[in-house]
């Protein structure tokens, strides 16, 4: 078979000698890409909405949607009290992580840098594990299965305690340290000693203890009510938003501090800002979702891949469009449509995306030219 | 009227509890519009520490830098940005991104905060293009760029900043001789077209020598003399700074060139002129043999003529004929001479 032939040509850097304006045939790439995860995001969204232990049909999800009544009482209460704030909350988490993965590989230039590097997820485990095994006994675990009021809540209220003090920390150091590598690896460092700390706790815990922060650590979009997404949402809407307005300043670090420097940025102001951005989406997301891993490495650089372009008023966009889309493909296999099952959602999402990544980016090649160290 | 002016500056480092380690000490230095300055001097003299000072990047140990009047320490680094633009040595990375996208930042200092490029923004992003004669770079990636052209595209960036003096850190090391010569040429237009004051260090004491309106030049002790090339290659400053064992300044020539090791090596006379003589010479010299003229060859002394094709090898009453210099020096090697 002809390779050439069924293999999508997919958008190069180099469009140049039959475009007449490569100007305009960049900008109109731009918003087929956009336009094309869009979609994409929609179709998954109402997919959610649809499958899961029982299959309902799309006509029946509008109407729910529409508080027009589904023909089946069970079914309007399964879209509007499960599935929806389900969807609403893979939509926004995988949004957000997405975009702090793109925030921290610019920041730090290193592709191996994710939403957590900063030692955010590592400092809500610590506040989690605190309070699911340090409460002692059945405290904890009447939190976890959200049998006292607000339990989820307060769980996640520890989470971003948590998060917040090793933020704290490394925020009073940026400001003394000069330079970007030693950020990441203060990170790095912080989160060792976090996780040292939560398997002390571990060691001295019960089995039922234990398997409580197990299940916290494998992530899930489920444990999410509306009740929770009325605090979730609006965090993460702030921090997306703020993301989205670094987009001048993120392509101004592209070419390093120095340069940076030299257009006239603010370094230290840059970079806070950054930080901050990073640290309100993915400490929210920890806080409600636990520690949802791989997403964030991996959508910068699918999207890198797919858009050809380091610039971030393209990236910024497309890496909270396919976190989105990324987050609902990992949420619905999680469910196991058709059966009463569930799969730890971590373990889904880096099954499902390791294999992209790694197959987009042997083919295209191209993260040495990303990242030329 | 000066553009860049600098008073009693003292450049360094500081050490903590240590007194700071001075480069430079009380150096009063002045930059006009459309002038071209090389900053020379030796490794370690702290040519890239005074340039990062006169970039805003490092404050001075002492004295005060105006840019176009106002306090160059003092200013937004926005409006800083807008009135110099630099280069430094390492090559840019950039991941993915168009040569043109890469010129684009250069219009940041310009732009609001969203970035977004208005039609003036576009416009100077061509005209440095196409002052830099790249425009047919614009759509390649940066990475797939020579270092020749990456150069080419990162002055552009630094003019698409429209500055009133761009600073240059040893912008040419990276290239080789062809490339060294274009891009101070290129300089050198841009100064004089562009109306910009241009600053760069070098290494390339030749190329500076040649293109530069003025040498700043640093011997390493912490003095720095600026004068019209000419002027410092006279009166013996050049040699002075960079004075060290086995190098020689030829005032005659304008060029360094190393002391000859055997001094007392054979004498060779050579026969001929022009370029094939003057190369023939070169060769010879660096084989370890002293030219003298034709005349002053002694009896069975070696000489050496320059045909039309090749060169003649006459030692005693041997002819020889050699048609390239290699074999000469081969021929010369295995032939007796005094």
């Amino acid at each position: 078979m002809n390779r050439a032939f069924w293999r999508w040509p997919g958008p190069t850097l180099l469009p140049g000698r039959q475009q007449s304006d490569p100007l305009q045939w960049r900008r109109l790439r731009r918003w087929l890409l956009q336009g094309g995860l869009l979609c994409l995001v929609l179709s998954l969204f109402l997919l959610s909405l649809m499958l899961g232990s029982v299959t309902i049909p799309p006509g029946e999800v509008l109407r729910a949607l529409s508080g027009a009544g589904a023909s089946e009482n069970a079914w309007e209460s399964i879209v509007l009290l499960i599935r929806l704030p389900k969807a609403l909350t893979a939509l926004l988490a995988g949004a957000a992580l997405g975009v702090s993965g793109l925030l921290m590989q610019t920041l730090f230039r290193n592709p191996l840098a994710g939403p957590y590097v900063l030692g955010i997820s590592s400092g809500a485990s610590l506040g989690v594990a605190l309070v699911l095994l340090g409460a002692g006994g059945t405290l904890g675990i009447t939190l976890l299965t959200g049998l006292g009021p607000g339990g989820s809540l307060a769980l996640a209220g520890a989470a971003m305690g948590g998060a917040a003090l090793v933020l704290a920390l490394v925020l009073l150091v940026a400001r003394a340290v000069g330079s970007n590598m030693t950020l990441l690896v203060l990170g790095v460092m912080l989160a060792s000693l976090t996780s040292a700390l939560v398997s002390m706790l571990l060691y001295f815990s019960v089995p039922e203890q234990i398997q409580a922060y197990v299940n916290w650590s494998f992530g899930s979009f489920g444990t999410v009510s509306w009740r929770e997404l009325r605090v979730m949402a609006p965090l993460l809407l702030a921090g997306l938003t703020l993301a989205a307005l670094l987009a001048k300043p993120l392509d101004a670090l592209l070419p390093g501090e120095a340069l940076a420097q030299g257009l006239g940025l603010n370094v230290r102001r840059a970079r806070l800002h950054i930080m901050l951005a990073t640290a309100v989406l993915a400490g929210t997301v920890t806080a409600f979702c636990g520690p949802v891993g791989f997403l964030g490495i991996a959508v910068p650089h699918l999207c890198r891949s797919l858009a050809g372009t380091s610039g971030h008023r393209t990236l910024l966009p497309a890496c909270m469009l396919g976190g989105a889309a990324l987050a609902l493909v990992a949420a619905l296999v999680a469910e196991l449509p058709g059966s009463n099952l569930v799969l730890p959602l971590n373990a889904v999402m880096a099954l499902l995306g390791a294999p992209v990544v790694i197959h987009v980016l042997l083919r295209r090649r191209n993260l040495r030219r990303v990242f030329a160290s | 009227m000066s553009l860049l002016r600098a008073r009693g500056l003292a450049v360094g480092y500081r050490r903590g509890r240590r007194a700071p380690l001075t480069l430079v000490a009380d150096a009063d230095l002045t930059l006009a519009s459309g002038e071209l300055v090389c900053l020379v001097g030796p490794n370690g003299a702290g040519k890239s520490t005074l340039l990062r000072t006169l970039a805003g990047l490092q404050e001075p140990l002492a004295g005060r830098v105006t840019l176009a009047g106002a306090d160059l320490h003092a200013m937004d680094p926005r409006e800083r940005a807008r009135g110099l633009a630099t280069v430094w040595t390492d090559p840019v990375e950039v991941g993915l991104l168009a040569a043109r996208e890469l010129v684009a930042l250069g219009r940041h200092p310009h732009t609001g905060w969203s970035g977004r490029m208005h039609a003036e923004d576009e416009a100077a992003i061509d005209a440095a293009l196409a002052a830099v004669d790249a425009i047919e770079l614009a759509w390649r990636p940066v990475d797939r760029l020579s270092d020749g052209q990456r150069q080419k595209i990162n002055i552009a960036r630094a003019l698409a900043q429209e500055p009133l003096l761009l600073l240059l850190d040893e912008p040419t090391a990276w290239l080789d001789l062809a490339r060294r010569a274009e891009t101070m040429a290129l300089l050198q237009r841009l100064a004089r077209e562009q109306g910009c004051a241009i600053l760069l260090s070098s290494h390339d004491l030749e190329l500076a020598l040649r293109h530069a309106d003025r040498l700043w030049l640093m011997s390493g002790d912490g003095t720095l003399r600026a004068g019209a090339p000419e002027d410092l290659a006279l009166g013996g400053a050049l040699s002075t700074a960079f004075r060290s064992a086995g190098l020689h300044y030829d005032a005659l020539d304008g060029k360094f060139v190393p002391l000859q090791p055997r001094r007392g090596g054979p004498k060779v006379a050579l026969q001929g002129a022009g370029v094939a003589a003057s190369w023939t010479r070169r060769a010879l010299e660096r084989g370890g043999y002293r030219v003298c003229e034709p005349g002053s060859r002694q009896e069975g002394g070696a000489e050496v003529k320059v045909l039309q094709q090749g060169w003649e090898l006459r030692c005693g009453g041997s002819r020889q004929r050699c048609e390239s210099l290699e074999s000469l020096l081969t021929a010369l090697a295995a032939t007796p001479v005094d």
